[in-house]
């Protein structure tokens, strides 16, 4: 399977603050990397980097066989960008949004069609003459999600997806996760829900304090752990990140 | 120790502008109505000033007041430290500008550059500083208020600045001595005295320090008011600000209302770039934008008609007043990066290079630009002005709202301060702070010409803002793509 995602080396530092100290990571074709940690772990500030979105200090980072650098369009054209905070253009309504992207992202003549189901799979049919403003948070983040649904990218980044979507919403984008997966992309799914990345990664990384302490299957984090198969996932994160599980006094 | 700094500042500013006795090389070269027209345009802008004035307390980062001044800490100090940053950069800014006035003055006339500078602080400090902390305590307490009493402020705000200079000029043509005309000329005049260092009698002596002392009373009120900053008061950035929460769609208002009914058809050109050209087209045709071209539709076609209809050359400064108004929107009459700080990201990620992204963007401000200037031009020669003058004009104005343009895009690409960078999250429509210098090099770049306009000075001075916008285009320029081809 070839590597969709390259991640090496990578350093990103805020003034004092390591917020990402060498990572380094691989997606192949058809798989998705679940990517896990406390607040403040530098999972977006990884992700942002990765996309071309924030300088990095060091290493590099390839998507598609394309370094996000050095040859930036191919590696822009086969990802899908969903970010923790939607901010859609505040003026254009769902389906204008979808026109645009369909346009700049040139996609071919019978994409009207996709988009039409899109807004009815995603909720979105009724508010289409609504401006983007007049939406909520979890719609706007459907606009976003509609957007990287219309053109099937190969490489899926996607940041805190389910913030504010509903259970449809939530249902759509597991199940369009997994089609892309089968279809041979692949991508990462950064999230606290660690019941979404169970169902949809096949591998986790767990980050904390800027580096990758853990990566696996889950039963291998379990391993990890030294824990049995019945443990649950949350327990198996709360040991690797040592953190204090909550006890009723 | 704020209020003896501001004193000593006042006091050094009036000592200057009254016992200079430097007179210009020749005042019959002084245009008196050009140099009238500046400080009445200035008192007609001062809405605009007011307006951003309100947004004092609006970019506050919510987090950090929440975190560094819980509930039962008293968060006025908060609101006052922003009150006070917000005073000193205003007065940086002003003084800035009257610095580079002043340079150009001392080439003009015997006035040192330093007493230039001194009377143009002197006169500018007090009439955007009142109308600014006037903005900012409006919008603070229709704020404790609502949202459509908050518009009808936004529009009070719009509608002196729509209507003022037309007014203004109107009232020179068609009844200079009329009690309306005096009335509204009464303000600038004192101010336009002292600018040109005429002496001044008890009346205008009167204006001027009333001004100041209503700037300095305002400014201590400002900085002493205690503030009540809660989560959700102040200034609403964003829809959020309109619902029960984020979940939740907000209710629309009157503005969104407008935005709804005022709907301009997408305009899809097809794809690449010219998806980013199409959409851009739309949205110009879309609030906030829509509402900027149809003022500057408004501006510049009752100034033509009044310069058309006025008899012989008395209103012969209409011209330069419509150019400094197409230049000063050109970069807010379409989309630009520097507006759109929020979807940045959005468009960052398009797989467009960063000099097909720059022609996306400055490519509808620079049409709107040239379409304007041409009609300044023949405006102009309809009114008698040569040929050559109208075709610097056009040059002049073009190559201003070029620059201005292209530093909108760049302005996109530089880092903003945290406590922005907060509210763009929270808010649809921010505007990054770099876009403000696109203004302040229109303003330092139009004072001359209201005082050179009419004398042959004035080929020189338009050849040399001509040269000199282009140079600032194509550095912004540059330096914008080069910057939009790397991660910030």
């Amino acid at each position: 399977m070839p590597d969709l995602v390259v991640v090496e080396g990578l350093r990103k530092r805020f003034r004092k603050v390591h917020a990402v100290d060498g990572i380094s990571f691989v997606v192949r074709s058809g798989e998705v990397l679940g990517l896990v940690g406390p607040n403040g772990a530098g999972k977006t500030t990884a992700l942002r980097c990765l996309c071309g979105l924030l300088r990095m200090d060091a290493g590099r980072a390839q998507l598609g066989g394309h370094d996000i650098l050095r040859d930036p369009i191919p590696a822009r054209q086969s990802l899908a960008f969903i970010p923790e905070i939607p901010q859609p253009f505040p003026f254009l309504t769902p389906f204008e949004h979808l026109i645009f992207a369909a346009r700049a992202y040139g996609l071919p003549e019978g994409w009207q069609s996709r988009a039409e189901f899109l807004l009815r799979a995603l909720d979105l049919d009724e508010k289409r003459e609504s401006l983007s403003m007049e939406l909520s948070k979890g719609q706007k983040q459907k606009i976003h999600l509609a957007m990287a649904m219309l053109r099937d990218p190969a490489i899926l980044v996607l940041d805190e997806p389910l913030i504010g979507i509903d259970p449809k919403g939530a249902h759509v984008l597991k199940g369009w996760i997994r089609e892309r997966a089968a279809a041979g992309a692949g991508g990462i799914v950064s999230s606290h829900s660690l019941a979404l990345i169970e169902e949809v990664c096949a591998r986790v990384a767990i980050m904390d304090h800027g580096r990758i302490i853990a990566e696996g299957t889950i039963d291998q984090l379990r391993q990890q752990a030294a824990a049995d198969r019945g443990t649950s996932f949350e327990e198996v994160f709360l040991r690797i990140t040592e953190g204090v599980g909550y006890r009723s006094t | 120790m704020s209020i003896s700094l501001y004193g000593f500042i006042l006091g050094l500013f009036l000592w200057a502008a009254l016992s200079a006795k430097a007179s210009p090389r020749d005042p019959a070269q002084i245009s008196f109505l050009g140099a009238w027209s500046l400080v009445a345009s200035l008192l007609g802008f001062v809405p605009m000033a007011a307006v951003l004035g309100g947004f004092v307390l609006a970019s506050r980062p919510r987090p950090v007041v929440e975190i560094v001044f819980p509930a039962p800490f008293h968060r006025s100090i908060f609101g006052q430290e922003l009150v006070r940053r917000g005073i000193i950069l205003m007065s940086i800014g002003v003084i800035v500008m009257a610095a580079l006035v002043g340079l150009v003055f001392s080439r003009l006339y015997t006035i040192p550059a330093w007493l230039g500078a001194l009377r143009v602080a002197f006169v500018v400090l007090p009439i955007v500083g009142l109308w600014w902390l006037g903005g900012h305590f409006s919008f603070y307490l229709v704020s404790r208020r609502g949202g459509s009493l908050q518009s009808v402020i936004l529009f009070g705000s719009l509608f002196p600045l729509l209507l003022g200079p037309p007014l203004l000029m109107a009232n020179v043509i068609f009844a200079p001595s009329s009690p309306a005309a005096r009335i509204l000329m009464a303000p600038a005049l004192p101010f336009t005295e002292l600018l040109l260092g005429f002496p001044l009698g008890a009346p205008e002596l009167l204006v001027i320090g009333l001004t100041w002392a209503a700037f300095g009373l305002l400014a201590v009120l400002a900085l002493r008011w205690p503030y009540e900053i809660n989560e959700g008061d102040g200034i609403p950035v964003g829809p959020t600000a309109g619902g029960l929460s984020v979940e939740r769609a907000p209710t629309p208002g009157f503005l969104r209302h407008l935005a709804i009914r005022l709907r301009f058809r997408y305009v899809d050109f097809g794809g690449g770039v010219r998806a980013l050209l199409g959409r851009n087209l739309t949205l110009s045709m879309r609030s906030p934008h829509l509402l900027i071209n149809v003022m500057t539709a408004g501006f510049v076609v009752l100034l033509g008609a009044l310069l058309l209809i006025s008899p012989g050359r008395r209103v012969s400064i209409a011209p330069l007043i419509m150019g400094m108004i197409v230049a000063m929107v050109a970069p807010l009459g379409s989309p630009s990066p520097a507006m759109e700080v929020g979807q940045l990201d959005l468009i960052r990620l398009l797989p467009f290079r960063p000099r097909d992204l720059f022609s996306g963007y400055v490519a509808l401000p620079a049409a709107y630009v040239a379409a304007w200037s041409a009609v300044i031009g023949v405006v102009a020669i309809v009114t008698g002005i040569p040929v050559v003058l109208a075709l610097l004009l056009f040059g002049a104005f073009g190559s201003m709202g070029l620059a201005a343009a292209s530093l909108a895009f760049l302005a996109g690409s530089l880092p903003i301060p945290s406590a922005l960078r907060s509210a763009a999250m929270e808010s649809p429509v921010t505007f990054s702070p770099w876009l403000f210098p696109a203004f302040l090099i229109v303003m330092i770049e139009i004072i001359p010409l209201f005082f050179v306009w009419g004398t042959p000075s004035v080929f020189p001075l338009l050849e040399f803002v001509a040269a000199t916008n282009m140079l600032l285009f194509t550095l912004f320029s540059v330096v914008g793509i080069a910057r939009f081809a790397r991660p910030l």
